[in-house]
C-alpha cells in the first residue's frame, strides 16, 4: 500500500508507491508479462493463449483500493504492434474499453478522477514494450484536470470548446480532422510536437459520445500516431493522456473529452528536458514554434496515410 | 515583458460550442463481450472481445 503526502509549498499530493521499484524492467520478448500464455508455458499476466484486449489490476499499483486503482490495458496479444499499427477495428474497440473502465472505476466512491494514459518509448520511462496503456483512478482531483476546470471558470464556460473555436478560426495549427474530431498543435504548446485531439461537440466523457464519435476518435488517434512515427521515420515516443470530466462531482458535464500528447522529442535525436525554468520556475521554454511544428506534423500525417 | 496578444481575442462565446448531450451511446455490452476473471493472486483480469455495435 502506498502513502499519500501533501506537499504544502506547491499545494499538491505526492504518491509514495515504493514497491514499484521492484517492477519488471524491460524484459526480453520471451519474458514479456503482457504476451499471451503459450500452451504449456509459464503463465504471463494473461493466462490465455490468445486475447483481443485485456485489462488487469496492476501488480505494482500506484493506487489501490480503498484509495483508488491502477490498471493495465493491453491493446493486443501481438508484441510488436503499437497503437498506430493496430487494425482500425481494434482501435475502435479500445475506445469502448476505455469507456467501460471510466464508467466502472468512476462509479466507485473512492475515485475522484479516472486518467487513461499511455507512455510510449523508453524516453518517457516505459518498462514494457508490449503495446499497452494504463489507467490511474485517483482518490483526489489531480492538478492538471483541476487546472482545466479552473480555466472553465476563468473563461466563463468550457475552455476546450473555446480553444477549439479559436484553432478552427486560425487554422494554421490544425494537423488532422474528421467529421467529429479535430487534431491540432495548441497555440501555446509546451512540447515541440504536442498535439490535442478534441471532440468537436461538447462531450464531457466517453460515455456521452455517439458510436460514430468513438470511431472518429479512434481514427484520429491512429492518424496522429502514424504521423508521429512518420515524422522522423522512427518510433516516436510520447505520453498520451485522455482528459474527461471528474467523477466525484455528481455532474459529469464539467469537462470536455480530449486526448493530449506530450512527445519529448524536439528533433529526430534530441530530447526536451525539464530543467531549471520548467522545474524551478514552472515555465516551459520552447525551442520550436507551434505553427512550424504543425506544418511538419501535418505533412507527416499526410505521408503516413 | 512578453504579452500574449492573442489571449484576449479567442473567438466565440464558450456557450456557443457547449451543447449538452444526452448519454447517446449504447451500453458497453452491445459492443463488447466481457469475461471477468480473478488471477491466482486475487487481482481482477477482464478480457474484452469486440462483437460490434450491432452485435
Amino acid at each position: 500500500m502506498g502513502e499519500l503526502r501533501f506537499e504544502e509549498l506547491r499545494g499538491e499530493w505526492v504518491d509514495y508507491a515504493i514497491h514499484r521499484q521492484e517492477r519488471t524492467f524491460l524484459p526480453s520478448e520471451e519474458h514479456c508479462p503482457l504476451c499471451p500464455t503459450p500452451p504449456g508455458g509459464p503463465p504471463t499476466e494473461i493466462p490465455f493463449p490468445a486475447f483481443e484486449i485485456a485489462v488487469f489490476e496492476n501488480r505494482f499499483p500506484a493506487f489501490e483500493s480503498p484509495r483508488g486503482a491502477a490498471e493495465v490495458v493491453v491493446y493486443t496479444d501481438r508484441h510488436h504492434d503499437s497503437f498506430a499499427t493496430l487494425p482500425p477495428e481494434r482501435a475502435r474497440a479500445l475506445m469502448w474499453v476505455w469507456r467501460a473502465r471510466y464508467e466502472e472505476l468512476g462509479a466507485r466512491g473512492d475515485v475522484e478522477y479516472v486518467l487513461i494514459f499511455e507512455n510510449r518509448g523508453v524516453e518517457v520511462g516505459v518498462t514494457l514494450h508490449h503495446p499497452h496503456g494504463q489507467i490511474y483512478a485517483y482518490p483526489f482531483l489531480p492538478p492538471v484536470p483541476a487546472a482545466e476546470r479552473a480555466a472553465d471558470a476563468r473563461l466563463g464556460g468550457c475552455a476546450p470548446c473555446m480553444l477549439l473555436g479559436r484553432e478552427i478560426e486560425d487554422g494554421r495549427r490544425i494537423v488532422h480532422e474528421n467529421e467529429h474530431v479535430l487534431v491540432y498543435v495548441p497555440r501555446a504548446a509546451r512540447w515541440s510536437y504536442e498535439a490535442h485531439v478534441v471532440l468537436r461537440a461538447h462531450r464531457p466523457t466517453l460515455l456521452h459520445c455517439a458510436p460514430a464519435e468513438l470511431d472518429a476518435l479512434a481514427d484520429a488517434l491512429q492518424a496522429l500516431t502514424r504521423g508521429f512515427d512518420a515524422l522522423f521515420e522512427r518510433p516516436f515516443p510520447y505520453v498520451m493522456a485522455v482528459h474527461q470530466a471528474p467523477t466525484d462531482t455528481g455532474s459529469v458535464r464539467e469537462g470536455h473529452l480530449h486526448v493530449e500528447f506530450y512527445p519529448p522529442l524536439r528533433t529526430a535525436h534530441k530530447l526536451k528536458y525539464l530543467a531549471g525554468s520548467e522545474q524551478g520556475g514552472g515555465v516551459f521554454i520552447a525551442d520550436t514554434l507551434p505553427e512550424e511544428s504543425a506544418a511538419a506534423l501535418r505533412e507527416a500525417i499526410g505521408r503516413a496515410g | 515583458m512578453p504579452k500574449d496578444t492573442d489571449r484576449q481575442s479567442a473567438g466565440g462565446s464558450p456557450a456557443e460550442h457547449c451543447v449538452p448531450s444526452d448519454d447517446r451511446a449504447p451500453r458497453q455490452d452491445e459492443a463488447l463481450s466481457v469475461e471477468r476473471h480473478r488471477k491466482a493472486d486475487g487481482r481482477l483480469l477482464i478480457l474484452y472481445r469486440w462483437v460490434g455495435k450491432d452485435g
